[in-house]
């Protein structure tokens, strides 16, 4: 078997290896892109010195004229403690052995010639470490972490009424419908929000973010070198990745009269969605400031998202110093299903993972949300 | 086949796949055995690195398709290591 780029010709072969999955019973979710365009464009500032001038590149593992794998390599620019680095991002590697014992060692060889295009390599979500990617990567050598779930709950009786994920047996639905018509889920809401107000740090100032401008940069030459490992937030891929007048909330931070950081925020209302079913879910995307700041820019984002209505805000931050500002704005820490996995060779720059900042923002994006 | 390489080979992979190496010969490949999935296949060839102290190419990896010609590449690896 052969890598080749995915170039136009190959189209109908990567639809086939689609077909031979969806055949095959893989998940309808875990099917490779049918065109060989990148699906987002490179932005100044987001690209490394990009191969060929190209953010992202897809590859395909030829049999003859069969697709047997397949995998993205999507290029970006880290701060790694003390410079500037380009990583890659590996997505949606996909094997027919996963279907067909025949191709069997396709899903390692993916892996390892993903390595040998670029050794510094990352991946995320994956839907949680025990699935066979993540457990893959681990017998690689791959460095793996949870991403942190954290969920505050804004209107209770929607939220017990709504929630899918924990709504799993009769016996959880009727309990959550009780709590919902009695009031118990809005006593424990005002009993959150307490803990929330208890704890509140000096209320900060939000405006929006109008394009990410020459003060992003500045926040951002401020913050990186808080942080051991993190994508560049720069102004350039700030405006590619959550462009004006689309579905993100972008807002600029303001506490103590200086500038203290920014966020970006979703608001959705879910359609039969796996976990949320019908709820209006507030997401804190992403976010930045310096570590000591999370408290003040969490807050003001879960501020602004109870303030439009949502049932309930979510958010995965891998930063502890995030983690503790949510828990300290009355968030809750669930089981994620968002992971990381590092590559051997990246591994030694990321330490004990507890100065990586990776949240919703990273790798694939808000999908799903 | 035969041989220490080869006795080490098959008790490898009747190791990872949980079947008797006595049932193994170097046609043996993903389709004579059950067991002998994606994951299995990491797995042997993990262990193979680690006992012979060597690290696969994706090309060698593509022509592991049986016992026996994992361990026409792990010789020739051994090979190309004691002629330098």
């Amino acid at each position: 078997m052969k890598l080749e780029r995915f170039t136009s010709d190959l189209i109908p072969a990567v639809v086939g290896f689609n077909t031979r999955l969806l055949n095959g019973g893989a998940d309808p979710e875990l099917v490779f892109p049918e065109t060989p365009a990148p699906e987002i464009s490179a932005p100044a500032g987001l690209a490394p010195d990009a191969r060929n001038g190209r953010l992202e590149e897809r590859f395909l593992l030829m049999d003859e004229s069969c697709v047997r794998g397949a995998f993205i390599l999507q290029h970006q620019v880290f701060w790694l403690g003390t410079e500037a680095v380009p990583i890659s991002h590996l997505r949606l590697p996909l094997s027919e052995g996963i279907v067909d014992r025949k191709f069997a060692g396709v899903g390692m060889q993916l892996i390892r010639h993903a390595l040998r295009l670029q050794p510094l390599l990352f991946t995320l979500g994956m839907g949680g470490r025990e699935r066979p990617l993540p457990k893959l990567l681990g017998a690689m050598q791959w460095r793996l972490w949870d991403v942190p779930f954290y969920f505050s709950v804004n209107r209770p009786a929607r939220f017990l009424r709504g929630i899918r994920a924990l709504r799993t047996s009769a016996w959880r639905r009727l309990a959550l419908n009780l709590a919902a018509f009695s009031g118990i889920g809005w006593a424990g809401a005002q009993m959150w929000a307490a803990t929330r107000r208890k704890s509140a740090p000096e209320k900060a100032k939000v405006e929006p973010a109008q394009g990410f401008s020459n003060w992003a940069d500045e926040t951002w030459e401020a913050c990186k070198r808080s942080y051991s490992m993190i994508a560049t937030r720069n102004s350039s891929t700030l405006q590619a990745l959550y462009p004006d007048g689309g579905r993100f909330h972008s807002r600029r931070v303001h506490a103590n009269g200086r500038p203290t950081g920014w966020f970006v925020a979703l608001d959705t209302v879910m359609e039969e969605h796996k976990q949320f079913g019908n709820l209006r879910v507030g997401t804190i995307v992403d976010a930045l400031s310096r570590p000591e700041d999370a408290p003040m820019v969490v807050r003001a984002a879960a501020d602004f998202l109870y303030d439009r209505g949502v049932d309930l805000v979510i958010s995965n931050q891998m930063h502890p110093a995030w983690g503790a500002a949510l828990c300290d704005a009355g968030f809750i820490g669930a089981p994620s299903n968002f992971a990381l996995a590092v590559s051997p060779i990246l591994t030694p720059h990321c330490g004990d993972g507890r100065g990586i900042h990776v949240n919703r923002g990273d790798g694939d994006g808000p999908i799903h949300l | 086949m035969t041989g220490p390489l080869w006795e080490q080979v098959a008790g490898m992979a009747a190791d990872v796949m949980g079947v008797d190496a006595s049932t193994l010969d170097e046609r043996s490949g993903p389709e004579q055995i059950q067991t002998w999935d994606s994951v299995q296949h990491l797995n042997l060839v993990l262990a193979l690195e680690a006992q012979f102290s060597l690290q696969f190419e994706p090309e060698e990896i593509d022509q592991m398709t049986t016992l026996g010609r994992i361990a026409e590449i792990i010789k020739a690896h051994q090979g190309s290591t004691t002629t330098g």
